[in-house]
């Protein structure tokens, strides 16, 4: 998939499932969107490997985020664990898919989570997986990092704190020629989610933001939606900080080809929405 | 008979004379200002509503009918509108316990004002306070506290995950936690791995590892106070917009009621409330009232910061003057409504009912006293209430304790009302009688007159009393010879030639119906002619009764006789009342004697008709006989008395002299004249008394007589001391004017038996001893005859045998 040639098409989608009550609200995101596009959903669930050698360390031992349990740790009792899950996600991909009447699949591997992942993204045009979860420390884990990094496609990262916001879509839009590509993006998935749309038009003086505002309008015109239009001089991450907060938006979408890596961990540490990557 | 004994037609019906009454009809009257009549009571009532003393309330007593109402209601007007009007009180929330509402005395009018302020408060501040909170301000300084509360987390596992790595050690997130393990390049060390690591290693990681939990454990603990901390200060945020949002709007209600203290008590009660239920608030919508919500305790509902306006005096001047028509116990001291909410009944303050005493309070009370004392526990509260001198809100089913439903004890309410009693005279003897408080808390009694004294003066204000009825009732005006019936009538109903009724209803009645008569005869004035309907129709249409007796005599089924004489046969009147209506009749009276122990046997008290009174009355005719005729015999005779075709309770002794006159004519076989009737009672001393009714018991023997044809011999004997009640229907003077029909005064029983039997009955010389042609005389004779009879059975010994 590349930029440029108009519409913003997916027809398979990747949804990293591992069973928690975040990554079904995940699941639930995921199922909504290949509705929308027709697209096939492939669920996928990676046993851990590192969390299979570190049952089996002798001094392996779990401390429970919410009481402070100590728990001691074993292979076995840890295998069993990761089936139970796998079971589970099983069961929450064939409800969504019979629900939405969706083409699905889930696949269930062994090995290190980002590297499965990687490995499954190749041949689908989405990667969806969620972003931060109850427990700290984690806002932007090595695995989400890598994914946005390095996959193939486009990623959307689920943000546990925004699944529910009703908030707007929001895209920026400098009249380039592969931003008409985001903004494709991002009124498909303001449509199959029902939120409005907010584009932000960078701009210096009132003639530029009023050209780029008209070039924008035409191009959701062809698109059938609207949207509401926000002019911002040299924006800084403070400010879209303050703006998603105001505005409670839900999804920021960004153009995964250009955002640099540095920066790209920035953005998703700090930003606390959910992100598409567009690629 | 000597018809010169008879009264004269002038004397059977005293005239209203309509050359007294100096207009022409009364259009040209003025209305009656005063109460007539009345003195004795309106001095009472100006006293009783004057003294301001606890305890001076009223009892006006009287029949129904005569005008308490009005005279009350019209005394206490001028009063009324002279007083300031007082507090107005209303119940609001005690936030403190809302079990216990506070009561609120305001001035006049400013309870229905505070009520919409607080309305109006509690609207403005539900979009406010959620547009206070959803300002950028308060959502930045939200967000920043909760980004202060994950920051420390985040920071806490960071650094141990720094520490960790230092030592080649990876903090790992697992299903339900974390956990720390050796890593190399990134990567998990294997079990295997780590077997093949020196043991010195090992134990080293082991070491590391275990301390590293510790930390980690310690900042696990450390997070529910940081989330505490986080809440306080959200907590404490919160606080600080709300009450930056309700100042304002409070304050300025603050002071507006600078000037009521308890007023600004709840208002500052009314923020902390708010401040401390701000979440209320911030939902947007009417949260759903819950099933705890009413009971007040943990209740997000707005109904708690409502005003109840018990009572609003504001649109009223003066104080107020209340008649309770239905004085139920809830009515009277008012009560606890209840809402069923999934099958528990609730209630709260803005639930509670003023009664009767809430909306007098201040001033004047009216109660009927039946009404009052028929509904269960209403007396009782009333006492309560005027003794302890304020209201408390009760449910009856709380005073039975039969439930035990949410309920409240609100706050009471001082009581300083004035209550007027309204009631007949028998409730108000029994009250004083049977009722200790009674006495203490209704020292005034206001006693209504029956009526008031003929006069021409009387008259000429009852003349304008009966102008002024017809004016506020939009009657045509009556003509003076119409009042004049009118006044005759209402002698009539006093049943004195002398006095006039002071029973208004039954004046008032009487205007509307004559009214009726006039209009239907498209009359521009009432006149004589239409009172004359007006009396004769009320007359018909209660007279079915006195038809069917009148029937029954005129075809023998009652045998009465009306001509020719018989001896111990004595015509009788009675009255019967049914309904407020009352008709004499006649009815036969006989006697029958004979040889006995001198007692005489009243038939009616031997089967138990007769009551106590006709018991007395029968009685006393032995004493009589005795005394009169054979002070120094024995009374010889058994005499048997009944009242014929007789089959109810017979009372009164207004038959005695009619008993007397039969007994006096079967002992001495003189025949009594059937065409004269009797009414009267009398003494042991041979004196006729007093008897009431009699104009229907005379009414009653002439309709009789009329009905067969009036002989011109017929008549009634009446005790001389009732001619001043002789109030007689028009055909009945007529007949007397024409000589056919006589009214006989009587004031001895040798009077009566003279005009009975046409004998005279003879004065007693020296001895004792009346002359022999005389009608004593007989009776003694044949006393004397019985005493010797009987002397002689017993000297023979034959007495019990005989006897």
């Amino acid at each position: 998939m590349s930029s440029g040639d108009g519409a913003f098409v997916i027809r398979r989608i990747l949804v990293d499932v591992d069973a928690s009550q975040a990554s079904i609200g995940v699941l639930e995101t995921a199922a909504a969107l290949a509705a929308g596009w027709h697209a096939e959903l492939s669920g996928i669930f990676v046993e851990d490997i590192n969390l299979l050698r570190l049952a089996g360390l002798p001094f392996a031992r779990e401390l429970a985020w919410s009481s402070a349990a100590e728990v001691n740790l074993d292979y076995q009792r840890m295998e069993r664990v990761l089936r139970g899950r796998a079971t589970h996600a099983r069961q929450a991909v064939i409800s969504v898919t019979t629900q939405l009447k969706l083409r699905g699949s889930l696949q269930i591997v062994r090995g290190h989570v980002a590297e499965e992942l990687l490995q499954a993204a190749r041949g689908v045009d989405l990667v969806i997986l969620g972003k931060g979860g109850p427990a700290p420390g984690n806002r932007i884990g090595a695995v989400e990092r890598r994914i946005a990094e390095e996959a193939p496609c486009s990623v959307l990262l689920v943000s546990q704190d925004a699944i529910r916001r009703r908030g707007p879509i929001m895209v920026s839009f400098a009249g380039q020629e592969h931003e008409r590509y985001l903004l494709s993006a991002a009124v498909q998935v303001a449509r199959f989610e029902r939120h409005a749309l907010l584009v932000m038009i960078p701009s210096d003086n009132e003639a530029d933001y009023k050209r780029l505002c008209h070039q924008a309008r035409q191009l959701l015109e062809e698109e059938s939606w609207s949207a509401t239009y926000q002019a911002v001089k040299a924006p800084d991450r403070r400010f879209y900080q303050r703006l998603i907060r105001e505005e409670e938006v839900a999804v920021l979408v960004l153009d995964g080809m250009r955002e640099k890596a540095v920066d790209l961990e920035n953005v998703l540490a700090t930003l606390d929405c959910s992100v598409l990557l567009v690629r | 008979m000597t018809m010169d004994q008879a009264l004269k037609p002038w004397q059977l019906n005293r005239r209203c004379d309509p050359e007294q009454l100096p207009f022409a009809t009364t259009a040209e009257l003025p209305d009656l200002t005063e109460i007539i009549g009345q003195d004795r009571a309106l001095e009472a009532l100006r006293f009783g509503i004057s003294i301001a003393n606890s305890g001076f309330n009223i009892y006006a007593l009287g029949p129904s009918g005569i005008g308490k109402h009005t005279l009350v209601t019209q005394l206490l007007a001028e009063p009324a509108q002279r007083r300031s009007p007082p507090s107005d009180w209303c119940y609001v929330n005690n936030f403190d316990d809302p079990r216990r509402p506070r009561a609120m005395a305001l001035p006049p009018g400013r309870g229905r004002v505070l009520r919409d302020d607080m309305a109006r408060l509690i609207e403005d501040l539900k979009t406010a306070i959620p547009a206070a909170f959803e300002s950028n301000e308060y959502r930045a300084r939200a967000q920043e506290i909760e980004e202060e509360f994950k920051e420390k987390q985040e920071k806490a596992i960071a650094e141990l995950q720094h520490q960790a790595q230092e030592k080649t050690i990876d903090l790992i997130r697992t299903p339900s936690g974390f956990a720390f393990a050796p890593t190399r390049n990134g990567e998990v060390l294997s079990p295997e791995e780590f077997e093949r690591l020196p043991e010195k290693e090992q134990e080293g990681i082991s070491k590391t590892v275990a301390q590293l939990q510790e930390k980690l454990r310690a900042v696990i603990r450390q997070v529910p106070q940081w989330r505490q901390e986080s809440r306080d200060k959200l907590r404490a945020l919160n606080r600080e917009v709300a009450i930056s949002a309700a100042e304002h709007p409070i304050h300025g209600l603050r002071e507006k009621y600078a000037d009521l203290p308890q007023v600004v008590t709840y208002l500052d009660a009314t923020q902390e409330d708010i401040i401390a239920n701000i979440d209320d608030f911030r939902q947007r919508e009417e949260p759903q009232p819950s099933l705890l919500a009413l009971a007040g305790d943990h209740a997000p509902s707005f109904r708690r910061y409502e005003v109840n306006v018990l009572v609003d005096r504001g649109s009223t001047p003066g104080v107020p003057v209340l008649y309770e028509d239905n004085p139920t116990f809830q009515n009277l001291a008012g009560g606890l409504e209840h809402v069923a909410m999934m099958g528990a009944l609730l209630t709260d303050f803005t639930l509670i009912k003023a009664g009767a005493l809430h909306r007098a309070n201040g001033g004047y009370l009216l109660l009927d006293a039946r009404k009052v004392l028929t509904q269960p526990f209403a007396w009782e509260a009333l006492k309560r209430a005027l003794r302890s001198r304020e209201m408390r809100i009760e449910s009856v089913e709380r005073l039975l304790s039969l439930a035990s439903t949410v309920s409240l004890e609100p706050e009471p309410i001082p009581l300083d009302v004035k209550v007027v009693i309204l009631g007949d005279r028998l409730l108000y003897y029994l009250l004083c009688e049977y009722d200790p408080d009674f006495a203490d808390l209704f020292k005034v009694a206001a006693d209504f007159e029956d009526t008031l004294e003929r006069t021409p003066e009387s008259q000429q204000r009852f003349a304008q009393l009966i102008a002024t009825i017809a004016r506020k009732n939009q009657l045509i005006p009556f003509k003076r010879d119409a009042v004049a019936r009118v006044i005759e009538h209402s002698s009539r109903m006093s049943g004195d030639t002398a006095k006039l009724s002071t029973h208004l209803r039954g004046v008032a009645d009487l205007l509307h119906e004559a009214d009726y008569f006039a209009r239907a005869a498209a009359a521009q004035t009432v006149d004589t002619v239409h009172v004359q309907q007006a009396i004769e129709a009320q007359e018909r249409r209660s007279g079915r009764l006195k038809e069917q007796v009148q029937d029954a005599m005129q075809r023998g089924a009652i045998l009465i006789t009306t001509g020719g004489a018989v001896t111990g046969q004595v015509n009788g009147l009675s009255v019967i009342e049914l309904g407020g209506y009352a008709f004499g009749i006649p009815h036969r009276i006989t006697a029958r004697v004979r040889l006995g122990e001198g007692e005489v046997i009243d038939i009616e008290r031997e089967v138990e008709l007769g009551g106590p009174l006709h018991s007395k009355g029968v009685l006393i005719l032995s004493g009589y006989l005795g005394a009169h005729y054979s002070p120094d015999m024995p009374l010889s005779l058994s005499a048997s008395l009944v009242s014929e075709q007789s089959y109810g309770q017979v009372e009164g002794d207004s038959a005695s002299s009619a008993e007397l006159y039969a007994l006096l004519s079967a002992l001495s076989g003189i025949p009594v004249k059937q065409s004269l009737a009797v009414t009267g009672s009398v003494n042991q001393q041979g004196e006729i008394q007093a008897i009431g009714g009699v104009n229907e018991k005379i009414e009653g023997f002439f309709d009789v007589c009329k009905r067969r044809g009036l002989t011109g011999e017929q008549g009634v004997l009446i005790p001389a001391a009732n001619v001043q009640n002789l109030m007689l229907r028009s055909d009945v003077v007529e007949a007397a004017e024409q000589g056919l029909f006589h009214v006989f005064p009587v004031a001895t029983v040798d009077q009566g038996i003279a005009l009975l039997t046409g004998i005279p009955a003879g004065e007693p010389d020296e001895d004792g001893a009346y002359p022999e042609n005389s009608l004593n005389g007989s009776v003694q004779a044949r006393l004397k005859e019985m005493a010797a009879l009987r002397q002689a059975y017993a000297e023979h010994g034959k007495d019990k045998e005989v006897l």
